[in-house]
This record gives structure tokens, sequence and C-alpha cells, in this order.
């Protein structure tokens, strides 16, 4: 039964984000705007190692814009309730906290997810077509987008999720800024961090699925502080 | 056993205390009105009563127990806080049946069918609510308060900002659901008008504290004694009608103003008192029975609280 409320929260969620062409244009316009400064950006690095570098990016951004496009959906689902007050008619609902949590988190990071894919679609067609080569994303690449990429997702919605429920809007604005920031700044010196020599390879996949499982594991800890009077004394 | 039963609760939040020690309880298909001006508690109640906050002291049960996780509990409760709870971008069939899957409700889509037709949405079910007016957006919050068919409902400020004619619409309904189908019904407001329509039994809160609890017509009328004032036509008929009404065991107090007798009965014996008159050449020009407003209860409640601070 809680597994179907997940469900049912998770799919409103993804159906609202959806339905707002504002917030879907936002995050497609990001997806492709960073596709396309990305794809570029292999060529124009003058590289013997094409095909680490395009793997290598790939490993980077895939999470980076994940999570970027999720941080732009996910004020919709817990911040935007909370101001409307929304949430407190679901905090009497027969529905676990943890499971409206996780339902909201899955429900944002899904659209963002898909998002991701098309970046990484984008990103490919368009590496290709500037260094006119043959590339193709390794396996244990495609492995990481299609698995770790989408926990990792989960994890920072979880989080994001997390503050905005309980702090008070004014604080949500100065840690969402601050988030912002760090994600903004991340994806801009990309460039940077591939030539620092990240080797690609399935070693480096096993440790980044290892990351993104602590950060899920951490995220559910988190939910332990989450709790109904907390929600409630700080909406506005 | 009661429905909702608060007893000793206070609530403080760090140094200030915003429920101080109330206790009252609401039976099953009583319309319960919480009355007190903005920031008196009332919210604070009505979210302890929820378990959306911990009480710092006392208990406040619903169906004799705290409303905690227990799904079995929600279930039973419908409420409409001071927000709609809807989704703008999304129908109304589509919020009724959203609330309906979080309830577990079997057969969503013929009961989501039922409660629009209720609240005379049906025909617009598959619109946007965004282009519904603020008075249909209410009604729908009704509807999705009554999805699962609650045994009572919580309302707060039901028709706060609504057009008259919407507050009218928002008070039958509530009338139709504690009449017909018995569901017991705290509500909280500061619209006097409202509670003494709908309302049986009433609590006003200032202060954080219980000032007034009673059911109206009790409230309305102090000891169940009835009152008359008695308009005479001169000073001459209210000395003899003084004189007449103090040997009389059917009065209990009698109070002279000008040409106005202000009568306590002992009992419901206002025509013989009349006659009594009457018979002894008293001339009456006009006779009324006087019933408080809860306005004069809710003003003199509130009035003797700043007289005492």
């Amino acid at each position: 039964m809680r597994s179907n409320k997940v469900y049912t929260v998770a799919r409103r969620e993804f159906l609202d984000i959806v339905a707002n062409k504002n917030t879907v244009v936002a995050g497609l316009l990001f997806a492709g705007w960073f596709s396309w400064l990305h794809g570029l950006g292999v060529t124009v690095k003058e590289t013997d190692n094409m095909v680490q570098l395009f793997n290598g990016s790939l490993i980077y951004l895939t999470p980076m814009v994940g999570v970027f496009v999720a941080y732009i959906y996910s004020g919709q689902a817990f911040l935007f309730e909370k101001a409307e007050g929304i949430i407190e008619t679901l905090l009497c609902a027969p529905l676990n906290l943890r499971a409206l949590w996780l339902g909201k988190s899955i429900g944002v990071a899904f659209p963002a997810w898909l998002a991701t894919l098309i970046f990484a679609a984008g990103f490919t067609l368009l590496a290709r077509h500037y260094t006119e080569a043959a590339l193709v994303p390794a396996l244990y690449v495609v492995f990481h987008v299609l698995v770790i990429v989408p926990v990792f997702i989960v994890a920072a919605v979880g989080v994001m999720g997390f503050w905005q429920l309980v702090l008070g809007m004014r604080e949500n604005q100065i840690v969402n800024l601050i988030v912002f920031l760090g994600l903004f700044l991340g994806l801009s010196f990309s460039g940077q961090i591939m030539q620092l020599g990240l080797v690609t390879s399935w070693q480096l996949i096993g440790l980044l699925l290892g990351v993104a499982i602590l950060f899920l594991v951490f995220t559910w800890w988190l939910g332990r502080f989450l709790n109904k009077e907390r929600i409630v004394r700080s909406i506005p | 056993m009661s429905v909702v039963e608060i007893e000793n609760l206070t609530k403080q939040f760090g140094q200030l205390t915003v429920l101080d020690n109330i206790s009252l309880q609401v039976e099953k298909g009583e319309v319960f009105g919480f009355l007190g001006p903005n920031g008196a508690g009332k919210t604070t109640t009505l979210r302890l009563l929820l378990g959306l906050l911990e009480p710092t002291s006392g208990t406040a049960l619903v169906f004799g127990e705290r409303l905690g996780p227990k799904d079995g509990l929600r279930r039973g409760i419908g409420v409409l806080l001071e927000h709609d709870a809807l989704y703008k971008r999304m129908s109304a069939y589509d919020n009724l049946d959203y609330y309906a899957r979080l309830y577990d409700v079997a057969d969503r889509r013929q009961k989501v069918d039922q409660l629009l037709d209720f609240v005379d949405l049906l025909d617009r079910k598959d619109e946007p609510i965004a282009r519904y007016s603020t008075g249909m957006r209410r009604k729908l919050s009704i509807a999705r308060a009554l999805v699962h068919d609650p045994e009572i409902l919580f309302m707060d400020e039901p028709t706060a900002g609504l057009d008259p004619e919407a507050q009218t619409m928002i008070r039958d309904v509530i009338i139709e659901l504690s009449g017909n189908k018995m569901i017991t019904v705290f509500l909280n407001s500061h619209n006097l008008y409202e509670v003494q329509r709908i309302c049986t039994k009433v609590g006003i809160l200032r202060g954080g504290r219980i000032k007034a609890y009673d059911y109206i017509e009790n409230l309305r009328n102090p000891g169940g004694q009835p009152l008359l004032d008695i308009a005479v036509a001169g000073g001459d008929d209210a000395a003899v009608a003084q004189q007449l009404l103090r040997a009389s065991p059917l009065v209990s107090a009698v109070e002279v103003n000008g040409t106005t007798v202000s009568v306590t009965l002992s009992g419901s014996s206002g025509p013989e008192i009349i006659s009594l008159l009457v018979a002894n050449g008293v001339r009456i020009e006009e006779v009324t029975r006087v019933v408080r407003s809860l306005e004069d209860i809710y003003l003199e409640t509130l009035g003797e609280m700043e007289a005492t601070s």
C-alpha cells in the first residue's frame, strides 16, 4: 500500500512538472544549451585522447546537468506547495511523511533524468558533428547514465526537498542561491576539471556507484529529522 | 465517547504560550464553532488536533486517540484548512482523483463524479481549476475534504475571502453535511454570523484561553430563564407593572428603565404575565422576547476580559 502511495505522489509530481510549460522549457533549454556548449568543447580541446575526453565529459556532466534541472523542478514540488499551504493538507492524509518525501523526490527526479538523457544524446550528436569522429559512449558510460545518474538525482532531490520542507522561506532563498551558484560554477568550470586528466574506466564507475549509494543512504538518514511540526511551523 | 476531546491542552513556542490549559469536547454530529480574534490560538488548536504539532502538555484526541501516523484514524477525518490545497494546472476531476488515491477510496471514479455533482461542478470537471472562481475552488476543496467519506470535518475559516453569495453557498453545504450526513464539524472562524447560523456549540478563545464554551442556546439565554422587555405607555403603567410583577410567583426579577419593564421569567409563562398586566389596566405597547445574539456574547466575553486585564 505504501509503495502505491509513493507512486501516486510521484506520478502527480511528474505530470504537474510536465504540464508546466515554463518549467519544462527551462529544463530543456538548459540541457540543450549545455549539450551545445560542451559538445563544441570536445572539439576545441586539442587532445590526442578525444574519446577519453568525450566519455569523461559525459560521466562528469550528466549528474551535474541532472541535478541542476532537478533543482529547477524541485521548487514546484516542495517550496511552492509549502508557500501555497498545500503541504499542510497533505500532512493530514494517511500518508507517511517519508513516503510523501520519497514520492515527491522521485516525481521530480524522473523528468530531470529524462532531461539528462536528452542532454547526453544532444551532447553525443553535437560532439560527433563537430569532431567528424564516430564517437560512441563507452558501455560503462551508458551504465553510468542509466543507473548511477538517476540515483544521484534522486538523492540530490531528496536533500533539496528536505531543506525546502524544513527551512523557512528566507532561509530557503539563501540556501537555494548558494546551491545554484555551486552547481553553476561546477558546470561552468567543467572544461578545466576535465583537463585534470580523469581516467574513465569501470573502476571509476564502480567508485561513483558507491558514492551514489552512500549519498542515497545519507539522504534517507536525513529523513530522520523530518517532522510535521518542523514543516508546519515554517509555512509562511 | 466524544469525537473530539481536548483536556488541559497547553502549547508553547519557546517562551510564548499560545494555548493555555484549554479543555473542550465535541460530540458526534455536532457543529462546533471555535471563535476568536486573529492570533487567539484557533489554528494552533486545530493543528494539535490534526497531529501536526506536539502539545507541550495535555491531550488533544480525535476518536479517543492522538492523531499520529496511524493511517486508519486519518481516514476518518477530512480537512479544509485556510488554503484550498488544490493544484491549479490540474482539472477538478484530477484533483479529487489524486486525493481519492491517497485515501485509498474504492471506486474512485464514481465517488469523484458524485462529489462533483454535489458541489455543482460536474459539467466543468475537465477544466484546469486555474479557470475557476475563488468560490468554485472553495466548493471543490470541500469536495476534496469529503472524498473519503470522513466522520469529522475540520475547517479553518472556510468562507474567508469569499463574496457573500459564495459564503452562503458554503454555509448551506456545511448545514447539509451535518444535517443529512451526520458529519461532525469543527469550525474555526471569526465570522460570528456564520457560527450563529450553522453551529450548535461554540467556544470563544482569546489569548490562548477559553473564555466561553457552551451550546449556543445556553449562551444566548443564560440560566435558561426567558427574558421579556415590555414597553408600556407611561410612567404610571410602569410603576403598576413593577408592583404586580414583583408580587407574581411567575417572575424571578423585574427591572424598570423609563417606560420599559424588563422581566426575567421563572418559567415559560409569558402569556400569563401579559394577561395579568392587561387585566390590571396596564397599557402595553410592545412585548419583545430578549435573546442575546452571538455577537453580544462574543463582545461581552472579550469586554470582560479586557476589563479584567
